[in-house]
């Protein structure tokens, strides 16, 4: 069915894959182009970091592809969703920690 | 044309009717800056400008003075509220539309007052003497509507960077 896939997954085990990822890929992609049109808007470093995340996940969704069809090496694989889980929450996290108290005066 | 009054004039021809404060506030520019891109955009004739009700908006060219009144009215929560279930609903009467919209029947009055002005709208009587309000031009002002109704996509951004403000406070917003 997908002449193309790597060896490890089984025909249907693929076409599941394959509807999985595209669902995944056409959301992150769409949340991320709302994030860059809100960071166009702002400009601020919250926005920054924030659509950064966003942006990863969609090259997790492509690396999940690039997996399937047989482009990267399980082991790339996992580094890279495994990396990318650290690095979406490092940037909300600094995000939050930049964001600190409010400092409403009066 | 600059960069800064590019984006000006684009997003006035995408928001037809925008008012100062909204445009000021979604390109997120300085009062003076945008005061000065409109003027000269003005200058330029590039775009036409409405006053009405304290509030001044702008158009890109291409509507008569009826739709720039009646796009402007449709920019204001309340009296676009009247417009909608007078679209729904022919010639409702005061009682209903301050019912319907949860709003005090001095606030339905003002607003009817002003659509009656600018003559998107007109008072009509019943034989127990209550007001009703009738469009004068039902279908054009329905035309108008999908035409200002914010796309899925704006709304969608909106609300995204009102739930980003919100979590990261005013950090999100201070450059």
């Amino acid at each position: 069915m997908f002449p193309l896939v790597a060896d490890w997954v089984s025909g249907t085990e693929a076409s599941m894959l394959v509807v999985v990822l595209v669902l995944a890929t056409l959301g992150t992609a769409t949340l991320f182009l709302i994030g860059l049109v809100g960071y166009r808007r702002r400009r601020t470093r919250v926005y920054f970091l924030v659509t950064i995340a966003l942006g990863v996940l969609v090259c997790r969704s492509l690396v999940g592809f690039g997996t399937l069809l047989g482009f990267v090496p399980m082991p790339v694989h996992h580094l890279v969703e495994h990396g990318s889980d650290f690095a979406v929450a490092t940037l909300v996290l600094y995000a939050l920690y930049r964001s600190g108290p409010p400092s409403r005066p009066g | 044309m600059s960069d800064v009054r590019r984006t000006v004039h684009g997003h006035i021809e995408s928001h037809p009717g925008v008012h100062f404060n909204e445009l000021v506030r979604d390109l997120d520019i300085a009062t003076g800056q945008a005061q000065y891109h409109l003027r000269r955009l003005r200058r330029a004739g590039r775009l036409d400008v409405v006053e009405l009700r304290d509030r001044t908006h702008y158009f890109p060219q291409g509507y008569d003075s009826w739709e720039q009144r009646t796009i402007a009215l449709l920019r204001r929560e309340t009296a676009r509220g009247i417009i909608v279930v007078a679209l729904e609903d022919p010639e409702p009467s005061a009682a209903e539309l301050a019912g319907e919209l949860d709003v005090a029947r001095s606030t339905i009055s003002w607003h009817v007052s002003t659509l009656v002005e600018a003559d998107v709208a007109e008072k009509c009587y019943d034989r127990h003497g209550r007001s009703h309000v009738k469009l004068t031009r039902p279908e054009e002002t329905r035309r108008l509507l999908d035409e200002v109704a914010p796309s899925l996509s704006d709304r969608l951004v909106d609300r995204f960077t009102r739930l980003i403000d919100d979590t990261f406070g005013e950090s999100a917003t201070r450059r």
